[in-house]
């Protein structure tokens, strides 16, 4: 058994998970889909990726606030190798190894609260039994939309539903609502100025309805608009969200002269998106700060700012995550904050 | 006795294991795609539960004695009651629709056509593999003039192999450097989001979010109590007389060989049980996680299951599948029937019904 928790995106940029590195060459880097709504989703994997380089960053400027009160001579911030040893036994190590080998002879051990190999699990070193590994306490899986955006000049934005995602959000929420279906050609919606059609570049929407159930179906503190929402049919679902994703094609230019050498394109969920992950935390996990048994809190609120994906030098993947569910209900106080402290 | 379904649906992907040996169908991409996880996961996971909540390993030996589990099946997810079983394999499916049946027919399996008024030899087609059908549709599978109307379904699952790129520390880039190299790729699965995993088990398990499958993957289960109005109970205690089908894969013989029927260790060899006529395809790998002192626990003996789906003819009438002697089972450790091996339904039409007009058919 594991404790039950979850995850809001918003996504506040173009967000693209996809295409990984090497593939930019390609024509077009498509998102990850799920297959049978065919709308974006980002993996589980990528999801715990990035919750890993996060506490790993805050074990290193842990490691560095403890080895310089030890008195230890760090080297520049942004040096990224040390070298270590002498003639044949020299190697070159990354910061964070140097840092961990300087914290073993000073018998520093860092706490589990900020350790992502003790939450997200320990990955293979070679040379050990079952390569060392061990199972994370803490377990993502993946992302679907629950809202996506629709942007149609002339119109208000919508944000769009179906059944299906719906149904996932209220598995992983445990929302009691029933799931607003479109009944008969009947789109659940209520958009502004009582408008009953909605244009979409490849169709319209008839006989939109007033439905204010609907605003119970978005997050809290979310972006949305609650009189502003529409939910189609599963099969339409895949065409509103193909038109609805955010595309660019962009070129790479040769060094020496303005002429391009390489055309290509990608596709990301546009911002304003609304995604929904489950969160799975190992029962052994307790809830507070009690007795070395540690609450898990990866960050300082509940709500903060987090890169996911690809193409961030180009402004994607800004993204606010927002954590939620039975598991954090019961950590809120103070402990959370006292102990988050020696990650900050 | 069954008493619980257990309804297993994913938060997430799922993991389809690569189980199977490699054949000539199976030289070449996804090699052996093993999709849906059998009741030995099922088991995997009470015990996991169990271990929780007990303290001594002999108190989680006698809580688990009597776990019988059965499966795997799939259901829609708001009837789950009347779940999915393989489509028996005398059913001769094109297009999700049962073109014909066949029946056992003085000594040969034989269709009968309608418009010739005659039986006659299968047609010499392709027809559909892997295929499903609902329980409550197995009282018209037994009837070959009725099953034709059972509507067949294809698996809600699809697989979705899935590249995982192991990436620098400090870069947004592929470690290329490692050794172990650096991507991964897991045969991961999607289920319809309509559709969950059905179980059948003597023993509740509670309700929530447990691990199955695969070490990242997540699925919400709950229990539901079978009632004595459910197709399943009926069907379960109905005696399978002559002839019946298997809709778990079944293990027979003893932990070396693997038998396509129950038998009796003699002193001058193993002896049949049955003396049943066969209508199966290519015996399955059948292994599972079990024992060993360690953390990850040994893999069992490889084993070559009778598909689900098999069809039987036997000499006398057997008793309901509940009533079959454990001492039918191969052990490892428990008995097999604790995994539901050959769990079997009544299927009365797969041998036919020597009517005055048949036999003349036949006599010409």
């Amino acid at each position: 058994m594991y404790h039950k928790a979850y995850g809001i995106i918003e996504t506040l940029a173009p967000l693209h998970v996809g295409a990984s590195a090497g593939e930019e060459t390609g024509n077009l880097n498509l998102i990850f889909r799920d297959q049978f709504t065919q709308t974006g989703i980002i993996p589980g994997s990528s999801i715990r990726g990035r919750f890993r380089a996060d506490m790993r960053q805050k074990r290193q400027w842990w490691l560095e606030k403890q080895l310089k009160e030890k008195q230890i001579v760090i080297p520049n911030s942004r040096v990224q190798t040390v070298e270590v040893g002498e003639g044949e036994k020299k190697k070159t190590l990354s910061r964070l190894e140097w840092l961990e080998l300087q914290a073993k002879e000073q018998k520093i051990t860092v706490p589990d609260l900020i350790n992502e190999n003790y939450w997200y699990g320990h990955s293979s070193v070679a040379g050990q039994t079952d390569g060392g590994t061990t199972e994370a306490l803490v377990k993502f899986e993946y992302a679907s939309l629950v809202w996506l955006p629709v942007f149609c000049p002339g119109q208000p934005i919508v944000w769009v539903s179906c059944p299906r995602l719906l149904k996932r959000y209220q598995q992983i929420t445990d929302i009691s609502y029933p799931i607003p279906k479109p009944v008969d050609g009947q789109y659940p919606v209520k958009l502004n100025n009582h408008r009953n059609r909605l244009f979409f570049n490849l169709g319209f929407l008839d006989n939109l309805k007033s439905t204010p159930e609907l605003s119970a179906w978005v997050p809290l503190n979310s972006r949305v608009k609650p009189e502003n929402l529409v939910v189609v049919d599963d099969s339409d679902i895949a065409t509103i969200h193909d038109m609805a994703l955010y595309r660019q094609t962009r070129t790479k230019l040769e060094d020496g002269a303005k002429k391009v050498e390489n055309f290509f394109g990608f596709e990301a969920l546009p911002e304003d998106s609304i995604l929904v992950f489950p969160i799975a935390i190992r029962q052994s996990v307790s809830k507070v700060d009690i007795e070395n048994k540690i609450a898990w809190k990866p960050f300082k609120e509940t709500t903060t700012d987090l890169y996911l994906g690809g193409l961030e030098s180009i402004g994607c993947g800004r993204t606010s995550v927002m954590l939620s569910g039975e598991y954090f209900t019961a950590t809120s106080g103070s402990n959370y904050s006292q102990s988050q402290s020696i990650g900050a | 006795m069954f008493q619980h379904l257990i309804v297993i649906e994913p938060l997430g992907l799922l993991y389809g294991s690569s189980g199977r040996f490699l054949s000539p169908e199976n030289l070449v991409g996804r090699s052996g795609a093993s999709f849906p996880p059998s009741a030995a996961t099922v088991s995997g996971l009470f015990a996991a539960y169990h271990a929780q909540t007990t303290k001594d390993s002999k108190t989680l030996k006698e809580t688990l004695k009597p776990l019988q589990l059965a499966g795997p099946f799939w259901a829609d997810s708001n009837t789950p009651e009347n779940f999915h079983v393989p489509t028996p394999l005398h059913c001769l499916v094109k297009d999700q629709r049962i073109r014909c049946c066949m029946a056992w027919q003085q000594g040969q399996w034989l269709t009968w056509s309608d418009e010739k008024r005659q039986w006659e030899t299968p047609p010499n087609d392709k027809f559909e593999k892997g295929t499903w059908v609902a329980i409550a549709d197995w009282h018209k599978l037994q009837h070959p003039t009725t099953a034709k109307e059972v509507e067949v379904q294809l698996a809600p699952w699809k697989f979705l192999p899935h590249l995982h790129p192991h990436l620098m520390e400090d870069e947004r880039r592929v470690d290329s450097d490692k050794e172990r190299g650096s991507l991964f790729l897991e045969n991961g699965v999607q289920m319809n989001p309509d559709a969950c995993l059905i179980y059948l088990s003597n023993m509740p398990l509670k309700e929530g979010w447990y691990r199955f499958g695969g070490e990242g993957h997540m699925v919400n289960l709950r229990c539901i109590e079978i009632q004595a109005d459910y197709i399943i109970s009926q069907l379960l205690q109905a005696p399978l007389k002559q002839s019946f089908a298997l809709i778990t894969p079944a293990i027979w013989g003893s932990n070396r060989l693997s038998y396509r029927e129950p038998g009796i260790q003699r002193s001058n060899g193993w002896e049949p049980l049955w003396n049943a006529v066969l209508l199966t395809e290519r015996a399955m790998p059948f292994r599972y996680r079990l024992g060993g002192k360690e953390r990850t626990k040994l893999l069992s003996r490889g084993r070559y299951a009778v598909p689900a789906g098999t069809v039987y003819i036997t000499e006398h009438p057997q008793p309901a599948w509940v009533d079959w002697s454990e001492d039918w089972f191969p052990k490892e450790g428990p008995s097999l029937k604790r995994w539901g091996c050959g769990l079997a339904l009544p299927l009365p039409g797969a041998i036919a019904e020597p009517t005055a007009e048949t036999q003349g058919a036949i006599a010409s």
